[in-house]
């Protein structure tokens, strides 16, 4: 059923069934300090809450109360927020990924050369990440302040007549979320490329250039294929990460204007601990893990075409 | 073969959750108690509450209440204060032994209420000769769910007008008085509002708080959040609020929500001669300004002077899964009683209890700090309160929709025609 | 040394014109990225009042060092910090051990249910936390682990996050070097620690310092769990400065300048780390 997810295994090609047994054997025993305590403290209460989905609860004295699909049928017909919400993770998903991947690989490309002071600048890029995510809003939404901002300072002095409302505008809340979210986080996925950039062996990039290769031809046949890994964890870290995004939303706007900037993350919140219905909450969140679930199978596809060339 | 495994993996798991989750429905988790102290039979009151170590009459009143009853010990567990919601649900989904617990307003209790998480006082209040509701301010009345009460409140707070005096004799203008239409308001903030730039003083600050508008319509009793035929009494008031950020009479809704510009810095910096806010901010005025202010009732469109009060209350309830109630009911009566309500006050805290003490401290006020104006007891001692948000099973959901409906009206995405007709829709649509 | 002399390769080096776009590009970034630390530290130097005025004042007309004093004596920052460190050094340490344990086998053996456990694992990382939190919870609470550090920690630290990390950094180390070990009769023990440990460092320090820094600053899961004072953590402590009408930015911005020391401390150490490559120990790919 999950086939694809091989990847690269040790070929062992006559084993007699008690090795195999043993291979088995130590192969958990590679697994199981983490997958016990994963199993007890994550896997089953989130078991319990995708069950919850079923149901209707309100975290209170009550009784659980098996609804079946209901919980489903209302989300796709009776719920007004829902589409909105949706739209707009889809939205949000759409451009911060590839946004976030781009800017993070060139800053990781550029931090592995030999440039003075890198230790400097990685630290600089870095830092809104581990800097308190209020802080961080705060300067964003400073700079990009409607009325007395330097952004749209500068936009008027290039003649910009009318510069966008950002935070405050309907059409622009989501942009405005979008690059303070790519500018807290790329600092992370930089440092995880880079990581992953340590781990292309240099005979190949000698090779590359005994061979004569130009700049883009050593990327696009050196490096890339060599951190399809490392792409591949951040692309789905983002993608997830994109999904669930929710506090920077609740800092910075409140899913405001109106409904501009609420996602379903923020819906699911909303559900549960405003509405109380905390089967409904579990209800979304498995509408979001089946996205997830389309989407990861397609990477691991993906995946498992490019290491195999490695 | 897989999803064979994988089936009975999931089965399994189910069940054990299950179990873990939801078994031993009812129980009162007996062995989490700390409470009962061997020997001298003394008692700790285990308090959920928030602000509690930035906050001195907590603190006082505790001690005080401890100093009484030498026997019982109060052990206040603190919550952020934004997060305080979020925090009680999930404390008390596990059947957390709290006494007493604070609620942030009536949205929390109501969904305390729905939970079944805390108890109902009737009995305690009937079978108490000490307590009288009526010292309440018909609050008690209005806090009841289905005719049964689950919190009495411990402070309660009342939206005002308040102006630097300062600004205004500077300007030669009069000062604002009770009764004002909002066209008077609005005038008002024209004349009050000068300079340029940097130095520019509005003429009035809205904050950004649905409640900053909506509290003009919901104090003549115009407006009731709970009921959606009312709410296109909140028009004219948006239109008039609108219209007075449109002039920059005052600052821009959008500018400030961004900025997360908080009122009290605008105000206490003189960058604005009016500010609509709760009477918390006297307590803020009194250590925090250097000039002379003043207040005076809501503008509104009834001609309705200083008649009515509108504002949130904080009311205490006792936890459902306390071990010892009756302990809990008298600390209650204590904090919202008479000597709670005396420490309150003398921290310029209008406490839920009123009477004669509670005015005579606010009135000495201005013996103590400089810039506090007489009589503020004529504002805060009324007959009438209105609670801001009435009781409802449904009070934060409302609540959710009326702030975001706001949010899309006081940043001009919808005209206040349209945020009121979808405001109305969704609230029908909540089942 | 040999390393520079690569990179000193003609080839590779940039050419002055680009060079100057780079260095121009990287300190514009810099310094777009440091702003959120002036205004920390800008802040935590002002009265209260101020902290919100508009446009923003960059140095404070009279700098309130005070507000440094204020903090120390107001809140059990001391206790908050024994906390957190307490906390976040177990569940790194304890996730870098446990991760990299399970992902060497995710990544490198073959056994019966591997695909399906990993495809649960990442699943996992997909539900919102706000969703399984309460049952989570109530499970915690029965099993006495509500209001201890031990809860907190067995709650993060076998994450599906760091498998899936240090799994990925995994996949792209040759199998060709650890089949030339099981030859020369190293166990699959051996090789995980003699072989993959020492190469995955730079994936390691990655682990270390996100974990550390998600721990340390992580405010919703001591939030829920921790109610006594005396097991706060530092971001619980922070946030006692907001109050329900008015939050005191200058102090939470002071204390939060505090906090931030020992994550910059941490990474600024581990970024040796992410000069060692592969090539300097001596693997041919």
């Amino acid at each position: 059923m999950f086939g694809w997810v091989k990847g690269k295994t040790v070929e062992v090609s006559v084993r007699k069934r008690s090795t195999k047994f043993r291979n088995t054997m130590v192969a958990y025993s590679f697994i199981l300090p983490n997958l016990i305590g994963f199993f007890i403290f994550t896997f089953l209460p989130i078991v319990f809450a995708l069950i919850l989905s079923f149901c209707e609860w309100n975290a209170g004295n009550s009784d659980i109360k098996f609804v079946g699909l209901s919980n489903y049928i209302t989300m796709f017909t009776n719920d007004k927020s829902f589409p909105i919400a949706l739209k707009n993770t889809l939205y949000y998903t759409a451009v911060t990924v590839p946004l976030t991947l781009m800017v993070s690989l060139g800053l990781a490309i550029i931090m592995n050369k030999p440039i003075k002071g890198k230790e400097f600048f990685r630290s600089c890029f870095f830092f809104p990440y581990i800097a308190s995510l209020v802080a961080v809003a705060v300067v964003w939404m400073a700079l990009f302040n409607p009325d007395k901002g330097p952004v749209n300072q500068i936009l008027i002095k290039l003649g910009v007549s009318v510069p966008p409302r950002w935070a405050a505008s309907q059409t622009w809340a989501m942009p405005t979320i979008i690059g303070l979210t790519v500018w807290k986080n790329m600092g992370y996925y930089m440092i995880v490329y880079l990581a992953g950039l340590q781990g292309v062996p240099r005979e190949l990039y000698e090779a590359a250039q005994i061979d004569g290769a130009g700049k883009w031809k050593q990327f696009t046949n050196v490096i890339w294929p060599c951190i399809t890994p490392t792409t591949f964890f951040v692309l789905m870290m983002l993608i997830i990460s994109t999904f669930k995004s929710y506090d920077i939303m609740y800092i910075t706007t409140q899913g405001g204007p109106g409904e501009a900037t609420k996602v379903l993350a923020y819906h699911i919140y909303n559900s549960a601990f405003v509405s109380l219905k905390f089967g409904y909450a579990s209800a979304v969140a498995m509408v979001l893990m089946t996205m997830v679930v389309a989407i990861s199978i397609m990477e691991f596809k993906a995946e498992k075409k490019f290491t195999d060339y490695l | 073969m897989k999803s064979k495994i994988v089936r009975r993996l999931l089965s399994i798991v189910a069940v054990a959750g299950l179990m873990v989750g939801c078994g031993g429905k009812g129980e009162n988790s007996a062995k989490n108690s700390t409470q009962q102290d061997s020997g001298n039979g003394a008692v700790t009151l285990k308090i959920a509450l928030w602000d509690y170590s930035n906050t001195e009459y907590f603190k006082n009143i505790f001690n005080s209440f401890s100093e009484k009853y030498p026997n019982i010990k109060c052990e206040a567990v603190e919550f952020s204060s934004d997060e305080f919601d979020t925090s009680i649900l999930t404390q008390m989904s596990a059947k957390t032994d709290f006494d007493i617990v604070f609620n942030k307003d009536i949205p929390t209790i109501n969904a305390l209420i729905s939970q079944g998480h805390i108890m109902e006082l009737d009995n305690f209040m009937e079978q108490d000769k000490d307590f009288d509701k009526r010292n309440y301010s018909g609050l008690i009345e209005q806090l009841t769910m289905d005719n049964k009460t689950y919190g009495v409140p411990f402070r309660k707070d009342n939206t005002l007008l308040f102006y630097n005096k300062d600004l205004f004799d500077k300007a030669g203008v009069a000062y604002p008085k009770d009764g004002m239409s909002m066209k008077e308001y609005e005038d008002l903030a024209e004349k009050m509002t000068s300079g340029e730039g940097n130095d520019k003083v509005y003429g009035a600050h809205t904050h950004t708080w649905t409640s900053n508008v909506s509290q003009y319509a919901r104090r003549v009793e115009e407006f009731n959040p709970i009921d959606s035929s009312t709410y296109e009494a909140l028009i004219p008031y948006y239109n008039t609020i609108l219209d007075m950020q449109s002039k920059q009479f005052t600052q821009d809704y959008g500018s400030l929500k961004t900025s997360n510009i908080h009122y009290s810095g605008v105000f206490y910096n003189q960058q604005a001669a009016m500010l609509e806010i709760g009477t918390w901010y006297i307590n803020m005025l009194c250590e925090n300004a250097d000039f002379n202010w003043g207040v005076c009732s809501l503008p509104n469109d009834k001609g309705e002077a200083n008649d009515k009060a509108v504002g949130g209350v904080t009311p205490v309830s006792i936890g459902k899964y306390s071990k010892n109630p009756e302990v809990a009911w008298e600390f209650i009566k204590y904090i919202c009683g008479e000597e709670g309500a005396k420490i309150l006050a003398q921290n310029g805290i209008l406490p839920g209890f009123g009477g004669e003490a509670v005015n005579n401290i606010f009135d000495a006020l201005p013996e103590s700090h400089k810039g506090v104006p007489e009589n503020l007891s004529r504002y805060i001692d009324l007959d009438t309160y209105v609670i801001e948000f009435p009781m409802s099973i449904k009070a934060k959901e409302i609540d959710t929709i009326i702030n975001e409906e706001h949010s899309a009206i006081m940043t001009g995405t919808e005209t206040p025609e349209e945020g009121i007709k979808h405001m109305t829709e969704r609230v029908n649509e909540l089942k | 040394m040999v390393n520079i002399k690569i990179y000193n390769n003609k080839n590779d080096k940039y050419k002055i014109i680009p060079l100057m776009t780079v260095y121009i590009f990287l300190l514009f970034g810099a310094f777009i990225m440091l702003i959120p630390f002036v205004w920390m530290l800008s802040s935590s130097l002002k009265n209260e009042k101020d902290v919100f005025a508009f446009p923003i004042q960059w140095i404070p007309t009279v700098a309130q060092w005070s507000n440094y004093k204020v903090i120390w004596e107001k809140v059990p920052l001391l206790t908050g910090f024994v906390n957190s460190i307490k906390i976040t050094v177990i569940v790194t340490v304890l996730q870098i051990l446990t991760s990299t344990f399970a992902a060497y086998s995710f990544a490198k053996l073959k056994f019966k249910g591997r695909d399906i456990i990993f495809m649960i694992y990442i699943l996992t990382i997909s539900v919102p936390w706000q969703v399984y939190m309460v049952p989570q919870f109530i499970m915690m609470s029965k099993l006495k682990l509500t209001d201890s550090h031990i809860g907190l920690i067995m709650m993060h630290t076998f994450t599906a996050t760091g498998v899936f990390l240090i799994r990925q950094f995994y996949m792209g180390i040759p199998n060709e070097l650890l089949e030339a070990s099981r030859i020369d009769g190293l166990s699959e023990y051996g090789i995980y620690a003699k072989i993959m440990l020492p190469l995955s460092k730079p994936a390691i320090a990655t682990l270390c310092i996100t974990t550390f820094t998600f721990e340390w600053n992580d405010f919703m899961g001591p939030l829920v769990y921790l109610s006594t004072n005396n097991k706060k953590t530092i971001q619980l402590i922070l946030r006692m400065f907001n109050t329900q009408y008015s939050s005191n930015y200058a102090l939470i911005m002071a204390a939060a300048v505090i906090s931030l020391i020992p994550v910059m401390v941490l990474f600024i150490f581990l970024q040796r780390y992410f000069v060692e490559g592969i090539a300097s120990t001596g693997v041919k790919g």
